[in-house]
C-alpha cells in the first residue's frame, strides 16, 4: 500500500519535472518561403510645412481611397494625405490645451471617419472627425476588472513597436502596463491588453500575457519591453520585440493560436540582461547585436500579418565605431490568413537607407519611408509589393 | 588527513584561492580605470583632442535625454566651469560663458562610440588613462553646480 502511494508520488513528481522541462514554445510549424524584395519609388507631395518624421501616424481606407493621417508636431496638427493622389489634402490644427486640446500626442488610430489622438501620460483621447469636429475623452482610472488597482494601470504607447490602441466596433483595445519598476519581474506579470467600452464608458476586461522571456532570470530587455497590438481578420494579434511568436486572440480576449513569425534561426527564447542593470551602454550594445522585432501590422487587402526582424550583427565596425541599433540588415516577414498563418514569406530588407518604423500597408504591398528626403516638398518612400 | 587534502574538491578550491587572490587584488586596483575608456579615447581622437595631455574634461552628450542635460546647459549659460576642456556633442551656442577650450560636435558621431556616457560627465585624463569619471546627473541647475564645483574644487 505504502509502496503504491510512493509510486504515485514519484510518478506525479516525474510528470511535473517533465512538464517543466518541456520547451516553452511548443513545436510550431516553421515554414519559410524566401522571396526577393522588389522596391519601387513612391512620392508623396506635401506643402513646405508637412512632415512625416514622427512615429505617430495611421493609414486607412475610406470610400475605396487610401489615406495617411500623420501627426505634424511642428504645427500641432493632423496632416491628411490622399495616398492614391500622392498629396496632402487637409490639415486639422489641434489645441494644446483646453476642452478640445491635447498636450502631447503619442499615437493616432482610426475608425469610421474619426481619427483618435492619444496622450498616454494624461490619459486623454481626442476624437477628431474629417469634418474637423473635436471631442475629448478623459480616461482616468479605468477599471479593467483584473487584480490591479485602476491607479496602477497606464497606457503603454510606443508606435514603433506597435504599442498603439486598436478599435473594433465600440471597443478600444489599449496596450497597458503596470506602475511598478519595469526592471522587476512584477512588471511582466499582469495582462498587456485592457479593453474599454466606448458606449458604456467603462473598462471591461484585460487579457494577454507577457512573453515568458520577460519573466526568466535574465529577463530585462530595456526598450524592447513593449507589446505590439495588431488587428487581423478575426481578432487581435499580440507580439513582442523579443519573441518569434505572434499570438492570435479573438475579440473577446480568448487565444486562438500561436504562429511562428520569425527567421528559422531566431532563438525560441531570447536571453536578456540581468535585472537592475545600471549599465546603459550594455543595453544599447544589446540592441545593436541582438535580433529583435519592430511592430506587427495587418494588411487587410492581402489578409496578411507583417513584421520586421532585425538581423544579428557585430557590435562594432572595423573602425571600432558601433553599428547602428536600427539601420542595418532586416527581414520582412509576411504571414497570410488564407494559409492559416502557417507559412511566412521572408524578404531581405536593406534597412540602411530606410526608416522602418514609418511603414504601413498600401495597395498590394507596403510603403517604407526612405531615410533622406532630397526635396522638402516631397516625401520619399519605397513601395514593396507583397507577392 | 592526506587523503582529505588530496580530495579533488579541495584541490580545486586551493587552486582557485591561489589564482584568485592575485586576480582579486589586481581587479581592485583596476577598478579606477573606466570600463569604456577605449571608446572615449577614440571619440577624443576623432575630435582632435590631445589624449596624451593631462586634463579635466566636462562632456555633455546631446541626443539621448534632453532632460538629463538641461541643468548642465543652463549652468553653462551663467558659469565657466574650472575644467580644461568642455565638449558639447551638439550644436554651437553663443549663449555660453565659456569661449575658449570648448568643442562643439554637431555631427551626431558621439553615439557611434562605446563610451558608456548618457548624461553629463566629468573626468580626468592622466598618463593616457581616463580616471575619476563621475556622472553629473542633476535635476536642477543648482544641483549640477554643487556636483561640478564639488569635483573641481577637490
Amino acid at each position: 500500500m505504502d509502496i503504491d502511494r510512493y509510486m504515485i508520488r514519484f510518478i506525479l513528481i516525474l510528470l511535473i519535472f517533465i512538464a517543466g522541462c518541456k520547451p516553452r514554445i511548443q513545436d510550431l510549424d516553421i515554414c519559410i518561403r524566401e522571396k526577393e524584395a522588389q522596391l519601387t519609388d513612391f512620392h508623396l507631395r506635401t506643402d513646405s510645412l508637412g512632415v512625416v518624421g514622427a512615429f505617430s501616424f495611421t493609414a486607412f481606407e475610406k470610400d475605396q481611397i487610401e489615406f495617411l493621417a500623420a501627426w505634424n508636431e511642428a504645427l500641432n496638427a493632423i496632416d491628411i494625405y490622399n495616398l492614391d493622389e500622392g498629396s496632402i489634402i487637409d490639415r486639422i490644427i489641434i489645441d494644446e490645451e483646453g476642452p478640445k486640446g491635447i498636450p502631447n500626442v503619442d499615437a493616432l488610430f482610426y475608425q469610421e471617419d474619426i481619427i483618435y489622438l492619444i496622450d498616454a501620460a494624461s490619459k486623454r483621447i481626442l476624437k477628431v472627425g474629417f469634418d474637423h469636429r473635436i471631442e475629448l475623452l478623459n480616461l482616468r482610472n479605468i477599471d479593467f476588472n483584473d487584480s490591479r488597482n485602476p491607479d496602477m494601470v497606464f497606457f503603454s504607447v510606443s508606435p514603433e513597436f506597435g504599442s498603439v490602441p486598436l478599435i473594433h466596433d465600440h471597443l478600444v483595445y489599449f496596450p497597458v502596463g503596470t506602475q511598478t519598476n519595469f526592471e522587476s519581474v512584477d512588471y511582466y506579470k499582469e495582462n498587456v491588453v485592457g479593453v474599454y467600452d466606448l458606449q458604456e464608458s467603462q473598462g471591461i476586461l484585460s487579457f494577454g500575457n507577457w512573453d515568458k522571456g520577460y519573466v526568466q532570470k535574465n529577463g530585462y530587455f530595456g526598450s524592447l519591453g513593449e507589446v505590439s497590438l495588431s488587428r487581423f481578420e478575426d481578432g487581435i494579434a499580440i507580439s513582442f520585440p523579443i519573441s518569434p511568436v505572434v499570438s492570435l486572440y479573438d475579440w473577446h480576449g480568448d487565444k486562438v493560436k500561436d504562429i511562428w513569425m520569425a527567421s528559422q534561426t531566431f532563438p525560441k527564447q531570447m536571453e536578456g540582461l540581468p535585472r537592475y542593470n545600471d549599465d546603459l551602454q550594455r543595453e544599447r550594445n544589446f540592441l545593436v547585436t541582438s535580433p529583435w522585432f519592430l511592430k506587427t501590422f495587418y494588411h487587410a487587402k492581402k489578409k496578411s500579418l507583417i513584421r520586421f526582424e532585425k538581423k544579428e550583427q557585430r557590435l562594432k565596425k572595423p573602425d571600432q565605431t558601433l553599428n547602428s541599433t536600427l539601420f542595418g540588415e532586416w527581414y520582412l516577414h509576411v504571414s497570410n490568413d488564407d494559409s492559416f498563418f502557417v507559412c511566412i514569406d521572408q524578404y531581405d530588407i536593406n534597412g540602411y537607407d530606410h526608416f522602418l518604423p514609418i511603414s504601413f500597408p498600401f495597395k498590394d504591398g507596403i510603403l517604407i519611408k526612405k531615410l533622406n528626403d532630397e526635396n522638402e516638398s516631397i516625401l520619399e518612400f519605397s513601395y514593396l509589393e507583397i507577392q | 588527513m592526506k587523503a582529505y587534502l588530496n580530495s579533488p574538491i579541495l584541490k580545486f578550491s586551493n587552486y582557485h584561492v591561489f589564482i584568485g587572490l592575485p586576480l582579486f587584488s589586481t581587479g581592485c586596483k583596476q577598478s579606477e580605470i573606466y570600463k569604456y575608456s577605449e571608446g572615449i579615447f577614440l571619440y577624443l581622437d576623432y575630435l582632435g583632442v590631445d589624449i596624451k595631455k593631462g586634463q579635466t574634461i566636462l562632456l555633455i552628450p546631446y541626443g539621448d535625454c534632453s532632460l538629463c542635460i538641461e541643468p548642465a546647459i543652463d549652468y553653462l549659460k551663467f558659469n565657466d566651469p574650472l575644467v580644461d576642456l568642455v565638449i558639447i556633442t551638439g550644436e554651437y551656442s553663443a549663449d555660453y560663458q565659456r569661449i575658449r577650450d570648448i568643442i562643439y560636435d554637431p555631427g551626431g558621431r558621439f553615439k557611434l562610440y562605446e563610451t558608456g556616457i548618457f548624461g553629463p560627465v566629468i573626468f580626468k585624463i592622466e598618463t593616457g588613462k581616463v580616471k575619476g569619471l563621475i556622472n553629473l546627473q542633476a535635476s536642477t541647475q543648482m544641483e549640477f553646480e554643487r556636483l561640478i564645483e564639488g569635483y573641481t574644487q577637490l
